[in-house]
């Protein structure tokens, strides 16, 4: 079997000399996943906050606080569990939409994506992607919300 | 991103600690964070443009935050009638500085700035790896009785930290 590695080992293992912890992640047999993603054409979608320029993040890795979170992306185990979830954070965060897409995309995760944590009761869960794991290609925009 | 009146002042945010992820897809939208003074502090974002991501900050009590978590008042309570009648503004820069601190009257924020009227909670929260404990969100007391049990308690030398974990979990008779 092909040892795989992580897209952003290097930032990974960076983050990990400084004191963070990755999660615990599960091998991916194959499962349905959404993720947000903008309509816009030339859209930057499904990049890591932490590869992003500038970061949505507040933690500094200098106090030891940053996560290795922010190079994983967020997605959903179904599409019904993701629209709730864009709904109540329209509610909360009206200006969400413009950091995190204004359309649901769906695609099918394989062992070769990547790495995933344990799905909370919403839906949600990180995804560590592999080296190869390319969700442009893999996903696509199914409606907007 | 809008131009928010408000007056420039020093703060050093990034001496806070980070207690929790309120909402969170990709990244923060909203941090609970702890002043070194043991003051809470929700960090909410609102904006961005190719330099800076922009968040308000406000100082918050324990009860009227787990008044949120419980989705008794909306998020919108808790960001447009701060008790202090004040927030922060702050642009965080890719470097993660915290530039352009400005202290802002409610009333003059934009209203896409500011929650809905029925922004309830309807997420969970994600401790920091290092906090778990400090995440006091249950409401084991009626939240009418937190203000005079912090009171007492703090009026008798309790330190903040404690007196949060203590005043969330004490049984009232």
């Amino acid at each position: 079997m092909p040892q795989h590695i992580f897209k952003y080992q290097k930032e990974i293992e960076h983050l990990l000399n400084e004191g963070c912890v990755l999660p615990n992640l599960h091998l991916i047999d194959k499962m349905e996943a959404c993720r947000f993603a903008s309509s816009l054409p030339n859209a930057q979608n499904h990049i890591p906050q932490y590869m992003t320029n500038p970061k949505r993040m507040l933690s500094d890795i200098t106090n030891n606080k940053a996560t290795t979170s922010l190079l994983a992306l967020s997605c959903f185990v179904s599409d019904t569990k993701a629209e709730k979830f864009f709904l109540a954070l329209k509610k909360s965060n009206p200006r969400a939409v413009q950091s995190i897409g204004d359309s649901l995309s769906e695609g099918v995760l394989t062992q070769s994506d990547g790495e995933v944590t344990t799905p909370t009761p919403n839906g949600h869960f990180d995804l560590y992607e592999y080296v190869g794991c390319d969700f442009n290609k893999s996903f696509k925009i199914t409606r907007k919300l | 991103m809008k131009t928010i009146e408000g007056f420039q002042i020093e703060m050093d945010f990034g001496k806070f600690r980070r207690i929790a992820d309120l909402i969170y897809y990709d990244g923060p939208f909203l941090s609970h964070y702890v002043s070194p003074k043991g003051d809470d502090y929700l960090f909410y974002w609102v904006d961005n443009d190719n330099t800076y991501n922009r968040w308000i900050v406000t100082r918050v009590s324990l009860p009227i935050l787990q008044q949120y978590i419980a989705r008794q008042i909306p998020l919108r309570d808790v960001i447009a009638h701060p008790n202090d009648g004040f927030i922060y503004i702050t642009d965080v820069d890719n470097d993660l500085n915290y530039n352009n601190i400005r202290l802002v009257q409610p009333e003059k924020l934009p209203d896409d700035y500011l929650p809905a009227d029925d922004s309830f909670y309807e997420f969970e929260p994600i401790a920091a790896n290092d906090a778990p404990e400090m995440m006091t969100y249950q409401l084991t007391i009626p939240f009418q009785e937190h203000n005079k049990l912090e009171s007492m308690l703090s009026h008798i030398g309790f330190p903040i930290s404690a007196l949060k974990k203590i005043a969330s979990t004490a049984a009232v008779f």
